[in-house]
C-alpha cells in the first residue's frame, strides 16, 4: 500500500461510527481509528504496536494470546466471522460491554484481524432500566392483587376456624350437661383435626406463594401456575357468581418464565374476564382457561376466554395501549402491563372475539424438545 | 308460622328447627353440632336452591352469603316476596362484602362474623325465634 492510499484508508476508517482496530498475528495493534479512541480512551499512538489484550479485562487479557495461537495452529474459529458481546477495558480502568465482530484478511504473506467494536453501555443501561421498570410495575400490580386476595384468604382460614371453634364449644357444652354421646364426640374431634389440617394447608400454600418473592427466570410448568392463581382467586370468583373451567393440556413442555410476572398476567386477565361477565346472565358467567402446546411453532399457548359481550371492534386495536380503557373506572394499565410482561418473555399477548365473549391468548416460546 | 305459634304450648314440646344454608360442608356440620348442643334441631343445606326445593323454611335461618349459584342476598331477595319470610341471621366471614348491605336491605335481622362465640350465636338465635 502506498503512503497516500494508507492515509486515505485511515481517513475513511476515522469517519466510521464504530471502533475499528486491526491487529497482526502476534496480537499487536496495527491501526486504531477515531471511534476506537473515543470508546477506549486511548490515543492511537498510545496503543499502536502494543498487544491488543490491553483493551480487555481479565481473564480475556491473560488468555488472548493463547486464543490467537490456538486459532493459527488449529484453524478453529471461536469469534472470527461471528459477532459477540464481550467486555472492554478503558484506559481509565472502567470495564464496559461491547459488541465485537472480528474479520480476517490476508495481505500478501501477512494475516491481519480486524475487530469492529461498538460500545453498548447505553443500550445495556436502557435494557436494565426497562427490566427494572417492569419489575416495579409487576410489584405494584402484585400489591394490588395481594390486597384483593387478602379477603379471599382470610375466608379460606376463617371457614375451618369457625368449624373447629364451633365443634369444641358444642362438645364442652354437651360435656358439662353430661349429654355428650361418645360417637358424636369422636366425630367432632375428627372434624376438629381435619379442619386444623385444612387451615394449615391454606397457610402453607400462602407461604409458598410469598416465598417466590425473588423475581427470576426459571423453567416452569404453566399448568401449575394456572392452578395456583385459580386457587387464590376461587373465593373472589365465587363471590361474583362466576364459574371457571380449566381445559389444560397434559404434558406441556416447560417454559422459561418469571413465575411472579406470569401470575400477574393471569390475575389481570382473569379479573378482566370477571368484569366482562359482570353484566350478563348467570348462565354466561363463565370463564374457560385453556393451555396447549403448538409443536409447529414451538410455543405454549394459554387462552383466557369469557362469555361476556365481547370487545367492540373499534376498541380491539387500542386494547393494549397504556391508559386505554373500556371500563368506567379503568385506569387502562392492566392489559398494557400484561403485554409488556409477556413481550419481555419473548412472547405475545393478543385478543380476539370468540362470539360469544372475548379471548385473550398468551403465546410463550417453548424450548425445543 | 305466625308470631304466636312459636310461643304456643304445642311448639314448646317439639324443639324449634334451625335451618342452615352454607356451601362449606365443615361449617354446616359444625353448626349442626352447635345447634344440637343448644338443644334445638337443625336442617342444613349446601345451597340456596336445595333450601328452596326442600320447602321447609325452619323456625329461623342461618345463612351464608358467598355461595355459588344463588348467593345469600339473592335468596333473601327471593324470600321477601313471600307472605311471612323466615327470620334470618347472616353468618359471614367478611364484613366488607357488598352482599352484606344487600342482604340487610332484603330483610336479614343482622349478621355475625365467622368465627363467632357460641353464646352470642345462641342469644341471636333466641331473638330470631322470639320473632318468628
Amino acid at each position: 500500500m502506498t503512503q497516500g492510499s494508507a492515509i486515505k484508508l485511515q481517513a475513511l476508517l476515522d469517519t466510521a461510527v464504530d471502533g475499528i482496530i486491526t491487529i497482526d498475528e502476534a496480537g499487536l495493534i496495527q491501526s486504531f481509528n477515531k471511534a476506537a479512541e473515543r470508546i477506549f480512551g486511548y490515543r492511537a499512538d498510545e496503543v499502536i504496536g502494543r498487544n491488543v489484550n490491553l483493551l480487555m479485562p481479565q481473564p480475556y487479557q491473560r488468555d488472548h494470546d493463547a486464543y490467537i495461537a490456538n486459532y493459527l495452529h488449529s484453524g478453529q474459529k471461536k469469534i472470527i466471522g461471528i459477532g459477540r458481546e464481550v467486555q472492554g477495558l478503558r484506559k481509565d480502568g472502567r470495564i464496559f460491554p461491547l459488541d465485537l465482530a472480528v474479520g480476517e484478511a490476508r495481505i500478501g504473506e501477512q494475516r491481519l484481524f480486524t475487530g469492529i467494536v461498538r460500545d453498548i453501555s447505553d443500550r445495556k443501561r436502557l435494557e436494565q432500566e426497562a427490566h427494572r421498570r417492569l419489575q416495579e410495575l409487576a410489584h405494584v400490580s402484585r400489591l394490588n392483587t395481594a390486597s384483593g386476595l387478602a379477603a379471599g384468604l382470610a375466608h379460606e382460614v376463617n371457614q375451618p376456624l369457625t368449624a373447629i371453634i364451633s365443634h369444641a364449644q358444642a362438645c364442652l357444652r354437651l360435656l358439662q350437661r353430661g349429654e355428650l354421646d361418645p360417637e358424636l364426640f369422636s366425630e367432632s374431634l375428627q372434624q376438629i383435626a381435619r379442619q386444623g389440617e385444612r387451615a394449615s394447608g391454606v397457610i402453607r400454600r400462602l407461604r409458598d406463594f410469598v416465598k417466590k418473592g425473588e423475581s427470576q427466570l426459571a423453567p416452569d410448568f404453566l399448568n401449575a401456575t394456572v392452578r395456583d392463581v385459580v386457587w387464590l382467586m376461587a373465593h373472589e370468583l365465587k363471590g361474583h357468581g362466576v364459574t371457571l373451567e380449566l381445559a389444560l393440556q397434559d404434558d406441556l413442555p416447560r417454559v422459561m418464565v418469571d413465575r411472579i410476572q406470569i401470575e400477574q398476567v393471569l390475575f389481570n386477565l382473569i379479573r378482566n374476564a370477571m368484569d366482562a361477565v359482570a353484566e350478563v346472565g348467570a348462565e354466561r358467567k363463565r370463564i374457560v382457561i385453556a393451555t396447549r402446546h403448538d409443536a409447529a411453532t414451538h410455543t405454549v399457548n394459554l387462552d383466557v376466554r369469557d362469555y361476556g359481550p365481547g370487545i367492540a371492534e373499534a376498541a380491539l386495536p387500542r386494547l393494549f395501549e397504556p391508559f386505554f380503557s373500556t371500563k368506567r373506572e379503568g385506569l387502562g394499565q392492566g392489559l398494557s402491563i400484561c403485554r409488556t410482561i409477556v413481550q419481555a418473555h419473548r412472547g405475545e399477548l393478543s385478543a380476539d372475539n370468540a362470539a360469544p365473549g372475548a379471548r385473550f391468548t398468551v403465546t410463550l416460546p417453548a424450548p425445543p424438545a | 308460622m305466625t308470631a304466636m305459634s312459636a310461643l304456643s304450648p304445642s311448639s314448646r314440646t317439639v324443639a324449634p328447627c334451625i335451618a342452615v344454608v352454607d356451601d362449606d360442608d365443615a361449617v354446616r356440620a359444625a353448626l349442626n353440632m352447635l345447634i344440637h348442643s343448644f338443644g334445638w334441631r337443625s336442617r342444613s343445606y349446601a345451597s340456596a336452591r336445595d333450601y328452596l326445593e326442600a320447602g321447609e323454611p325452619g323456625n329461623c335461618l342461618l345463612l351464608d352469603l358467598n355461595m355459588p349459584g344463588m348467593n345469600g342476598a339473592e335468596l333473601l331477595e327471593y324470600l321477601r316476596q313471600r307472605p311471612s319470610p323466615v327470620p334470618t341471621l347472616i353468618l359471614t366471614g367478611e364484613r366488607d362484602t357488598p352482599l352484606l348491605p344487600r342482604a340487610l336491605q332484603a330483610g336479614a335481622r343482622g349478621y355475625l362474623l365467622k368465627p363467632f362465640q357460641d353464646e352470642v350465636l345462641k342469644t341471636r338465635i333466641e331473638a330470631l325465634l322470639a320473632d318468628a
